[in-house]
């Protein structure tokens, strides 16, 4: 831990100077050194601990790893070096000022998101837990021109999940007179919602992830992809320690399946009809915390009704999703990162016939694709089918309840599946294929192999475990061990099915090899304009668009989305002009959030009026005040 | 599993055969060749290809992953002999995934030429996919709560029809039923789609493929009629009696009324109007919650 850390503080010292390459350098190294702790603690029998004692009520502060927080420091130190090394790169692209804060600020983000796993004392959780969110807050503003607004509200909303935290630590003290979160078990009912209600705002569960679409956007790149695909695990982290401690009621089960379905519904949905790229994987982060929210609920269930095949299945899905998120989100913002660095835009109605400017991205994008639209062969696959055989082995539960909940579990993560199929299809097709669809992208062209290296390390992960399953499931293992989830359960529902999909797979590819060979040899080849059915001069502008791609679900979407809509016509009989614009809005952000804002804006302005900057009514404000105060000692004295 | 790889090799272009000749001796014409499909893939085989200057080359490898993924999906189905090729319990998942595989491919492979015609076909299929898969689990979870979690083809077969005992009844026939419109929509066929259409701008899974031609098309005929050939399978499956003599000609004859009973369908009926499809697509989803209610009535309430 003390080399890992002591590096870590050093490769803050490269980055005030501005030196990009020694900050990367040094994480790496530090990222292998953490890693190796992390992996002693996670596949051995070792527990580093730390005792730190201190005066006062902290008391005796332990620091040391769990298996747990170990396997959350094992995919930071995998995804953080990476998104590191990707931003080295894109940070050459992007001359802007404030490197070395920016710099020096996300160093720190990765100090706390490392640290914060270490501690096991909920007063020094919550100083790393805000540390977090400040460096974040500051890695979000790097281009202050026109993100100063997105980042403040992200940083807000980590304040208002930071204060249900702080409630909910406090009342646990109260409850518990402990700080330690070995004593965390069976904690009072309100302290553990409240918890789970602030580590809801990090993971980004519905109702709470109105930041992620706006904060995403207008970060760098290589800090979406590290906030989306790494940070909001460590919401995700403090869920699942709350949970695997805790007991739940049936009741609150469904409460959560339902908080989970609503996840997931509501992110594919906007990200079906989002038009910015980095917009539509923010939405699409909520729908896998969703869905891994989803997991979890089939592991309660299951262990309330005593029905060790689902919990083991649920539990062992979220687990593998939460793995598997943090390895193609990333590739896939640090792939939007290399579009927008060729085009300058995110606005995919803008893009178009990238496959043959940037062809590498192109084709690590379809890998991405793949593995989030749960396809096999990708490994959202994998999880998903976990989590989907959990809820289906529920169905031989007896209570009825219970098998509501599964049956709305399952339909609803295959319903979110094939949205999120329809979705990312849309989205490679636009960007990628066809012809370009204005001026922007005829000078794009791939920036160069530096921002292609982290980009194609996950992609490899993906496709390796996509194809083997089971090298996910041997690596989770120790995980599901301290989840007290039985490994032979785990290997007959499991792990033979992942080697029959191997041989499935293995099968699938000898074939398309075959049919490949053969093509290649025999069938002649020549080229021609697309054809345009008989319609002369198509032009670009006449390909297919976003919001025309997904039209003919809007039927049925349209309850759930707030697009509005301005159409401007002149009066005359024969109007010359028509203007036409629509724009989607997040209905919880513009009906909920904004109008609650406005209210708190409205009671705080009527303090404004005492406030007129004349010293003759603040004296008059200070003399009521002290005989307000005279009164009152009066009266207590008598 | 021999005589299902020769199934899974041979059959599927007859299906296509059977409905051109019902439907042309319900309009009184004498109709191509049943073999005739098979004909024009054996012939588009042996061509070469013209490919869209715009295409990359997703629409080469497309037609090739579709084939192979819809391949690898028919090795769970039973076709002459219950016994799949391969079986585990949760292969349904896989195979339904190897299915939306194929499709999602296939819908990169028609945006691949930038045509407006291809991306109303894609965007179309695609969405019916949305309301297919859940349909298709709703039809499994209903399965698997009448009995037991099993592999694919074990289930089918357990559920088939028992004439002796009306719940089988129920379930297996209104099974069919959700499983036959599935058929409809996911081979493209009346009222979903019209095959025969001359318009693009009415077509679904036609307009898709409008720029393939040769090999690649050949594949595409081919990996569509085996989807409607699994899908008929499952079909008569469910509807054959457990447990009988000759299994093999008796699922030859299902498969024979399966496909007669879509060109009469097709004859009879004219295309729907393509923005109520969707909700044409929604009948299999509750038809499938039906059984599953049903189910449910009769296990909680004692019936």
């Amino acid at each position: 831990m003390n080399v890992g850390f002591i590096i870590l503080l050093l490769a803050l010292l490269p980055a005030l100077f501005k030196r990009s390459g020694w900050f990367t350098a040094l994480w790496i190294a530090a990222s292998l050194v953490l890693g190796y702790d992390y992996a002693r603690v996670f596949f051995g029998n070792d527990s580093y601990s730390y005792l730190l004692s201190t005066p006062g009520m902290l008391g005796v502060i332990p620091l040391g790893l769990n298996k747990l927080s170990a396997f959350f420091g094992l995919i930071f130190s995998l995804g953080l070096p990476l998104g590191i090394l990707y931003g080295h790169f894109y940070l050459k692209q992007h001359h802007s000022i404030g490197i070395s804060s920016h710099l020096f600020w996300l160093g720190v983000m990765g100090i706390s998101m490392h640290g914060l796993l270490w501690m096991q004392h909920s007063v020094l959780f919550f100083m790393f837990w805000e540390l977090m969110s400040l460096s974040s807050f500051f890695c979000v503003i790097q281009d202050r021109s026109h993100s100063l607004k997105a980042g403040l509200n992200y940083l807000i909303t980590m304040q208002i999940g930071a204060a249900f935290l702080i409630a909910g630590f406090a009342l646990n003290y109260l409850h518990s007179g402990s700080f330690d979160f070995s004593h965390f078990a069976g904690m009072g009912r309100l302290p553990l919602m409240l918890l789970l209600i602030g580590f809801a705002f990090k993971a980004g569960f519905f109702p709470f992830y109105s930041w992620l679409p706006q904060a995403h956007p207008v970060a760098p790149s290589h800090v979406s992809g590290i906030m989306s695909g790494l940070m909001i695990k460590t919401g995700l982290y403090g869920i699942i320690a709350l949970i695997s401690c805790n007991q739940f009621t049936l009741a609150e089960i469904a409460i959560f399946a339902l908080i989970g379905l609503l996840s997931a519904f509501l992110g594919v949905i906007h990200c079906l009809v989002e038009s910015n790229l980095k917009s539509a994987l923010a939405y699409s982060s909520i729908e896998n915390m969703g869905i891994i929210g989803l997991g979890l609920c089939i592991g309660l269930l299951g262990k309330l009704t005593g029905h060790p095949v689902m919990q083991t299945l649920g539990f062992v899905g979220a687990m593998l999703h939460t793995l598997f998120h943090s390895i193609f989100k990333p590739l896939l913002f640090y792939l939007s990162g290399n579009v927008l660095c060729a085009t300058g835009t995110l606005n995919i109605d803008e893009l178009g016939g990238l496959k043959k400017k940037l062809p590498v991205t192109a084709k690590l994008f379809l890998l991405g694709v793949l593995a989030i639209s749960a396809l096999p062969l990708g490994n959202g696959f994998i999880s998903e089918f976990a989590i989907l055989m959990g809820s289906f082995n529920g169905l031989q539960n007896a209570s009825l309840p219970a098998l509501i909940i599964s049956i709305s579990i399952l339909a609803g993560i295959t319903f979110v599946g094939a949205l999120a199929l329809i979705a990312f299809t849309k989205l490679y097709a636009i960007i990628f294929q066809g012809e370009a669809r204005s001026s922007k992208t005829i000078a794009a062209k791939e920036s160069g192999i530096g921002m292609l290296v982290s980009p194609i390390i996950l992609g490899f992960l993906v496709l390796l475990t996509g194809i083997f399953g089971n090298l996910a499931l041997w690596f989770i293992r120790p995980v599901l061990g301290w989840m007290n989830l039985d490994p032979r359960i785990i290997n007959s529902n499991l792990g033979l099915h992942y080697q029959s999909f191997t041989v499935v797979f293995s099968i699938l590819l000898l074939l398309m090899g075959l049919l490949w060979l053969i093509r290649r040899l025999y069938v002649k080849e020549q080229t021609n304009p697309t054809w345009g059915c008989g319609y002369h001069l198509p032009n670009p502008k006449m390909q297919y668009s976003s919001m025309a791609y997904v039209q003919p679900l809007e039927y049925f979407l349209k309850p759930f989305i707030l697009i509005p809509h301005k159409r401007e016509l002149d009066n005359a009989a024969f109007p010359k002009s028509l203007q036409y614009s629509e724009e989607l809005k997040d209905f919880l952000f513009s009906l909920v959030i904004l109008p609650l804002t406005k209210m708190i804006d409205r009671f705080l302005k009527l303090f404004n009026k005492i406030h007129d900057g004349k010293t003759s009514s603040y004296i008059a404000y200070s003399l009521g005040f002290l005989v307000l105060m005279l009164i009152w000692v009066l009266r207590v004295a008598k | 599993m021999i005589v299902n790889l020769i199934a899974l090799i041979f059959l599927p272009l007859l299906l296509p055969g059977i409905i051109n000749k019902t439907k042309a001796i319900m309009v009184g014409r004498k109709g191509q060749s049943l073999l005739q499909p098979l004909f024009n893939v054996v012939k588009l085989l042996q061509k070469g290809e013209v490919l869209s200057q715009t295409a990359g080359s997703i629409t080469q490898y497309a037609p090739i992953l579709a084939l192979s993924a819809t391949v690898c999906s028919a090795l769970f189905i039973p076709f002459f002999s219950r016994n799949p090729i391969i079986g585990f319990k949760g292969d349904f998942l896989l195979f339904i995934y190897l299915l939306a595989l194929a499709k999602g491919v296939m819908a990169l492979a028609a945006m691949d030429s930038g045509s407006s015609f291809e991306g109303m076909g894609t965007s179309r299929e695609m969405s019916y996919t949305a309301f297919l898969e859940p349909a298709f689990m709703l039809v499994i979870a209903s399965l698997i709560y009448g009995g037991k979690l099993l592999p694919m083809a074990e289930m089918f077969s357990r559920h088939s029809i028992d004439f002796n005992e009306i719940w089988s009844l129920i379930v297996a026939i209104m099974t069919a039923m959700a499983l036959f419109i599935m058929l409809l929509v996911e081979a493209a066929r009346v009222p979903f789609d019209d095959p025969n259409t001359h318009l693009e701008l009415t077509m679904i899974h036609e307009v898709m493929v409008l720029d393939y031609s040769g090999f690649s098309l050949a594949l595409i005929h081919y990996s569509a009629s085996l989807k409607m050939l699994i899908y008929a399978s499952l079909i008569a499956h469910l509807l054959l009696p457990p447990n009988i003599y000759l299994t093999p000609l008796f699922y030859i004859a299902a498969l024979i009324i399966i496909a007669v009973s879509i060109g009469i369908l097709e004859s009879l009926m004219a295309r729907f109007r393509m923005n109520r499809n969707l909700e044409l697509v929604l009948v299999p989803v509750s038809i499938s919650l039906l059984v599953m209610a049903a189910l449910i009535a009769r296990n909680v309430g004692g019936w």
